[in-house]
């Protein structure tokens, strides 16, 4: 040591190394796949099925890999799928081999934009109700037009109207629905009762005499709510927007304009629908505000702390499940009649990838997995509901499930605006403040059309 | 340039060079064979520090100054990002709210752990259980925490609400309740570690000078205001420095419990992050929110430091 030391490297050799490895890493971080030229967006929209693209070589040499991410798999679907659903078309289709990635609706979002983001997404994959706008406004979603009018025995027209009108955005459809669920009335048929009535109520004045009829208080607290604005799980403030929704649906209004440009939440319909909510909760009193929580899985209908409230099939999964003494008692009705009866749906669907390399190839493991034989598997495993019309009435279906079921033909989708989560947020946050009474009916919905309106 | 108190270099075995050849000398002093030797050992953990910190921070911030981060197209726009979302009104909801936050976690937290840390550091019997009842949090996930706690601050059935007589009261979901239940939720979590740090600090005490001040009759709350508190004052300091990181960055409790309701009053700027970066995809406004909060959090640091620098000083 000292200063006759050698220096193990030079410092030219050194920047050399140190310059090389740094732009080696940064190529790596910043390298996307491909989305145009081979394989991407152009040559994708433009393939058919009678042109197969050129697939990628496949891992063994001989098959090409085919990614699928599945995010809803409650109940048997996994294990139907990768025993049934998935080796059948391997078999049919020798030449592919699904890749299947199970992942969880509570990371899902985070794990896609992540992979489009980095330009590794997959072929296929599962989305939410709200993720066409958003999907086709990023260029990630293959537009199926093409393919969905050259299967004529896979038939488009046997999905109902409001699965077809949730997955296109200007004439072009963009994703094939998988899972519908309708919103509807759900009551207790014992609390029901226990006041004399023997039908649900089909009417908003009706919901309003069984509300009142059936709310119960002790000590000026309210211990059985008559009527409740949320029966899902999560934060309870974020429920009432679902709730609302069914009821501007049924007066006939919509969330925003055709042409997508401006918020219509200050029209007739959509203010008489909070009008009728706000009466329900602030002067008559039929909850308390937030109401009552979730306990575990199940809901307040579910426990007998409330008569009435809207939903999709869960209720009746989950009273099967969880308190099956109570299954009897929780009932579905048809969607609230009012100047029109309909209801809000939700819709979930496959996308394939624009990006991906085999688009007939996707296209091909997407028809399997939509045919009416596999979606009837799949739902039957899980326990949603099919977006086929010819499935409304399948087997597997309860009583209350075919209700469900038939709420869907009333169903009314979300906007495919691709900033619908952002605009959804005024929304929930001003109905919040409303049913806490700091704003009028009036107010929150002038309020939530200027905020929704300078987002558009 | 590493110095002698580093270690790497064996400064003083130089011959003085002249001063053309200064730069040369200051070469050989940082690749001789010994620094060489522990600069191989330092070049993975700082290419991969590199790698994991400063490439995202940096591209972070380039996002943050750019208009589109999806097409390939940065287009530059200086500071509009910056502007945008600052002239929101859920961002500054958001400033609003870390800093509420802040305010209550930082100085009761490092007031709390310093007295369980007094209290462990006395020769009692229950010294090793107050050590292990306030370490557990810390080995516990986040997510597994809060949602224990979600079960606890339950209206009807929950622990706090049974043990109050409260039933009913929705701690959750009432406006002015909300950020004092998340504050609680990450002060159970947060206070173990700042503990072990204040009882590291304890435990450096010369025994001395606690000695002297007991034979001068010093009482043992006069004790702790003349001679603990000014001898681990640097740590105290950082205590409040890393505990206020600590807070800005929450997430996992948010996430799990109030997902920054109710009426935004637990929205805070890293849940704002998270809502622009993956719920509404405008990643370049998620970086500039990003960037507010760093700067926020560099401000205070920066504030701590000269503060600690100065104690260390006098």
């Amino acid at each position: 040591m000292g200063s006759q030391t050698q220096p193990l490297i030079s410092r030219r050799r050194l920047l050399q190394v140190g310059g090389g490895l740094a732009a080696a890493g940064v190529l790596a971080a910043c390298g996307r796949r491909s989305q145009d030229g081979e394989g991407g967006d152009d040559d994708a929209a433009g393939s058919t099925p009678e042109e197969p693209a050129e697939a990628p070589v496949a891992n063994d040499g001989s098959r090409t890999e085919l990614s699928l991410w599945i995010v809803d798999h409650d109940g048997e679907v996994r294990s139907r799928l990768e025993q049934d659903i998935l080796p059948r078309f391997e078999e049919e289709h020798p030449q592919y081999r699904v890749s299947t990635r199970f992942s969880g609706w509570e990371r899902y979002a985070e794990e896609v934009t992540t992979a489009f983001t980095g330009g590794v997404g997959p072929d296929v994959y599962q989305g939410g109700a709200v993720w066409v706008g958003q999907q086709v406004d990023r260029g990630w979603a293959l537009p199926l037009t093409g393919y969905v009018a050259d299967a004529a025995e896979w038939n488009w027209d046997d999905f109902t109207d409001g699965a077809r009108e949730d997955v296109s955005v200007d004439g072009e459809i963009y994703a094939i629905p998988y899972r519908v669920a309708p919103r509807t009335l759900w009551y207790r048929s014992d609390i029901l009762a226990e006041d004399g009535f023997t039908e649900p109520p089909t009417d908003w004045e009706q919901l309003r005499e069984v509300a009142n009829a059936t709310v119960r208080r002790e000590n000026g607290r309210i211990v059985r709510e008559g009527f409740d604005t949320f029966l899902g799980g999560g934060p309870a403030w974020q429920g009432e927007m679902q709730t609302y929704w069914d009821f501007m649906h049924a007066a006939g209004g919509r969330f925003l304009s055709e042409d997508l440009s401006r918020c219509t939440l200050d029209e007739d319909p959509a203010v008489e629908a909070l009008q009728f909510l706000v009466g329900l909760v602030l002067e008559d009193e039929v909850m308390p505000y937030p109401s009552f929580e979730n306990q575990g899985e199940l809901s307040a209908l579910e426990l007998g702390l409330t008569a009435t409230g809207m939903m999709v099939e869960l209720p009746d999964l989950r009273a099967r499940e969880y308190a099956p003494d109570q299954a009897e008692f929780v009932r579905a009705a048809a969607p609230l009649r009012h100047a029109v009866q309909a209801a809000h749906i939700y819709v979930n669907k496959y996308f394939v990838s624009s990006g991906t390399k085999d688009p007939d190839g996707s296209w091909l493991l997407l028809q399997h997995l939509t045919s009416a034989d596999n979606l009837e598997t799949y739902s039957a495993a899980s326990g949603y509901l099919s977006p086929r019309a010819s499935q409304t009435t399948a087997d597997y279906l309860t009583d209350n499930m075919r209700i469900v079921a038939e709420a869907g033909a009333t169903g009314v989708p979300y906007p495919r605006h691709h900033n619908l989560l952002e605009l959804f947020r005024p929304v929930s946050e001003n109905l919040d403040r409303c049913f806490r009474g700091q704003l009028t009916a009036s107010e929150t919905l002038q309020r939530t059309v200027e905020e929704v309106n300078a987002l558009l | 340039m590493p110095s002698s108190s580093a270690g790497l270099a064996p400064v003083g075995r130089h011959p003085r060079a002249p001063e053309r050849d200064g730069r040369r000398v200051r070469w050989r002093r940082i690749w001789d064979r010994e620094a060489a030797s522990a600069y191989r050992f330092l070049l993975v953990p700082l290419l991969l520090l590199a790698l994991v910190k400063l490439y995202p921070f940096v591209y972070n911030f380039v996002l943050s100054v750019t208009r589109d981060s999806f097409g390939g197209d940065l287009g530059f726009v200086g500071l509009d990002n910056y502007r945008n979302t600052l002239s929101q009104q859920a961002t500054v909801n958001a400033l609003r709210n870390s800093i509420y936050l802040t305010a209550l976690v930082v100085p009761l937290g490092t007031l709390l752990a310093l007295f369980v840390a007094l209290a462990a550091n006395e020769r009692t019997r229950f010294r090793a259980w107050i050590r292990l009842g306030f370490v557990l949090p810390m080995v516990t996930s986040v997510v597994v925490g809060s949602m224990v706690w979600g079960l606890i601050l339950l209206p009807r059935g929950g622990l706090l609400n049974t043990a109050l007589q409260t039933q009913g009261l929705n701690w959750l979901a009432t406006p002015n309740l909300a950020m004092p239940a998340v504050a609680v939720v990450i002060l159970w979590g947060a206070i173990g570690l700042n503990m072990l740090v204040f009882l590291a600090a304890l435990q450096d005490i010369d025994t001395e000078v606690i000695d002297a001040a007991i034979v001068d009759g010093a009482s043992y709350a006069q004790r702790i205001r003349y001679v603990v508190i000014p001898w681990i004052r640097p740590v105290l300091l950082f205590v409040v420095a890393t505990l206020t990181i600590t807070v800005f960055r929450s997430f996992g409790v948010i996430f799990v419990l109030t997902q920054g309701g109710p009426v935004q009053r637990t929205n805070t700027l890293v849940w704002e992050v998270y809502l622009n970066a993956f719920s509404y995809l405008r990643f370049n406004e998620a970086a500039a929110i990003s960037g507010i909060m760093v700067s926020t959090i560099l401000l205070l640091t920066t504030v701590y430091l000269r503060a600690i620098r100065r104690t260390e000083a006098s």
